[in-house]
């Protein structure tokens, strides 16, 4: 629907102000080329990816749930951690970032729980957490994006805030009340 | 009415579409960026609506909509952060606290905003959709209620009850669309992928399981603590399996994880705010004073026992009413953010599904200090089953 003639994406992106905090749900992805703070919340399993060419101030911030899209039925690129990577450096890219100056952050993928109480298959006895950061380890290096820091696996949850302008980003525990800058 | 999973999915997809423009709208209208969070269809009754907003200070803009997607839009915010929404719509010059205006430029907003909602109903019913004036409703005068053509069975509505949060404040407010029995009947024709059909009593048959469950596991947590809690909300809801871990709030939980397996296999999670778990804890050791500290070592074993109760509680009486054994698997402690406690059950299910009936239920003393939350998650192909098996007799 047009608002007053424009597309709320183009009245949003007029009014780089308007937004300093920019949230993302679940199998969500957002890119920041105005200095906005981009954060995740509460996760476990799941893995946030922070992309970010510092030079040119400009990052982006996925939260992917599961490994890879190939092995899914699902139309949603959003859900899986390749996709999500090849998504925001595209995204990236679009905004005027460099390839060669990105560099990434992964947090989260912990090992919450122990769900082996009824496993059968060999693929699902191994937990969700550690395979996504696996796959987005793998997939950074297929990409040749460098893995500037990483805070994953364990079994907490975690809590992300990304500075668009400066790269720098922010993890919060809330079991072990940590907060650390990488 | 019958109903088929596959036209769930489709309700869902429309619903979190609309929301999402009717969330951009409202972004672009007052400056406060807004997202949607959850896009929940609830199966309930109409006195289930009715005490909800009967147990909240709520003020809403309510609208009419006709023609394609019949039925009505309720705008509806806690009274405080309506408030703040005016001050963003009004021009500092003017008088935000004037009743008139602050009612006239709600109203305004929830025009533009189920512009935006209905928007993508009318794209894939291909026909305009119509509504109404909105107008301005608050709880008390009347209580928003349901008409009877939305009744899809006796006594029950489905109710899309999607759920936006302001960034900049923090804000949570929801957009309700309570359809018509027609209306749904033409989305289901129009999607109609030949999936097996079912009388919307049976999906009713197991809401009444669910909420006898969580009256059993209400009172046997009363009996364990002395606290007089109570069944504030449980219902059945259909989700897009992402959204799940957003159903709760950022805050940390303190509480137990399980899996259980049978015809019916799935997650359940028993989540209690800290101080609620903390009351838990003195409750069962009385050697612990009011003002007592609960250290880790001590909440962890008697969180792990009240959860085994409170889930025999909770899945025993399932296990009655289907004639069958469900299995537990031991309780396993969480103490952390509430989303990062769901989202590893969510992923576990997304592997195979993209939506989720969620089950949820929310019990807590009268003067709600002490809350208790359970989420249950059976895996959706499995509850298909359930469904066609129940017999007639049991609906």
């Amino acid at each position: 629907m047009d608002i007053y003639g424009q597309s709320p994406a183009e009245v949003r992106e007029e009014r780089p102000d308007g937004r300093q905090v920019r949230k993302v749900g679940v199998a969500e992805s957002a890119v920041s080329a105005t200095g906005q703070t981009l954060r995740t919340s509460g996760v476990g399993s799941c893995l946030a990816i922070g992309l970010c060419d510092a030079e040119r101030e400009i990052a982006g911030l996925g939260h992917p749930m599961l490994p890879r899209f190939a092995d899914h039925a699902s139309p949603e690129r959003g859900k899986f951690v390749d996709t999500t990577i090849d998504d925001l450096l595209d995204d990236l890219a679009e905004a005027g970032a460099r390839p060669a100056t990105v560099d990434a952050v992964l947090v989260g993928g912990a090992q919450m729980f122990d769900f082996s109480f009824s496993d059968g298959d060999r693929e699902s006895t191994r937990s969700v957490g550690p395979r996504n950061v696996e796959t987005a380890e793998e997939h950074l290096r297929d990409r040749g994006v460098d893995l500037r820091a990483e805070r994953t696996g364990g079994s907490v949850g975690r809590s992300v805030k990304l500075d668009s302008a400066t790269g720098e980003l922010t993890v919060r525990t809330a079991s072990e009340r940590t907060t650390e800058v990488l | 009415m019958k109903l088929d999973v596959e036209s769930l999915r489709t309700f869902s997809s429309l619903a979190r579409s609309g929301t999402e423009r009717a969330a951009d709208s409202l972004s672009v209208m007052t400056d406060i960026p807004t997202n949607v969070e959850v896009t929940k269809l609830d199966l309930a009754t109409t006195d289930d609506v009715t005490e909800e907003f009967e147990q909240h200070d709520y003020v809403s803009i309510q609208i009419r909509c006709e023609a394609g997607l019949e039925g009505v839009v309720l705008l509806t915010f806690e009274r405080a952060v309506a408030a703040d929404v005016v001050e963003h719509l009004i021009p500092e010059s003017m008088d935000a606290t004037a009743d008139g205006m602050a009612r006239t430029s709600l109203e305004e907003l929830g025009n533009v905003m189920v512009g935006g909602f209905v928007d993508g109903w009318a794209d894939y019913l291909g026909t305009a959709i119509e509504f109404t004036t909105p107008t301005y409703v608050e709880t008390e005068n009347p209580v928003p209620r349901p008409d009877a053509d939305a009744l899809v069975s006796e006594d029950h509505i489905l109710v899309f009850r999607n759920q936006l949060r302001m960034d900049d404040t923090n804000e949570q407010f929801l957009l309700y669309m309570f359809p018509t029995r027609r209306s749904l009947a033409r989305i289901r024709d129009a999607a109609d992928t030949g999936g097996e059909r079912f009388p919307i009593e049976k999906f009713a048959t197991f809401e009444q399981m669910i909420t006898d469950g969580a009256h059993q596991a209400s009172a046997d947590l009363t009996s364990m603590t002395g606290l007089d809690t109570g069944v504030e909300v449980s219902r059945l809801s259909f989700v897009p399996i992402d959204e799940v871990p957003l159903i709760v709030d950022d805050d940390h939980r303190i509480g137990v994880v399980m899996e259980f397996t049978g015809p019916l296999s799935g997650y359940l999670a028993i989540l209690f705010d800290e101080q609620s778990a903390n009351d838990v804890v003195r409750a069962l050791m009385p050697s612990l004073g009011e003002g007592d500290a609960v250290d880790a070592a001590t909440r962890q074993p008697a969180i792990q026992e009240i959860g085994n109760i409170m889930t025999s509680g909770f899945i025993d009486g399932w296990a009655n009413s289907l004639e069958t054994t469900i299995d537990m698997s031991p309780p396993q402690y969480a103490d952390d953010y509430g989303p990062a406690i769901l989202d590893p059950l969510a992923s576990r299910l997304a592997r195979q599904q993209e939506h989720a009936f969620l089950i949820d239920t929310i019990m807590h003393t009268p003067d709600a200090d002490f809350t208790c939350e359970i989420y249950a998650l059976p895996d959706e192909n499995e509850l298909q089953n359930v469904l066609t098996d129940l017999s007639p007799a049991q609906y």
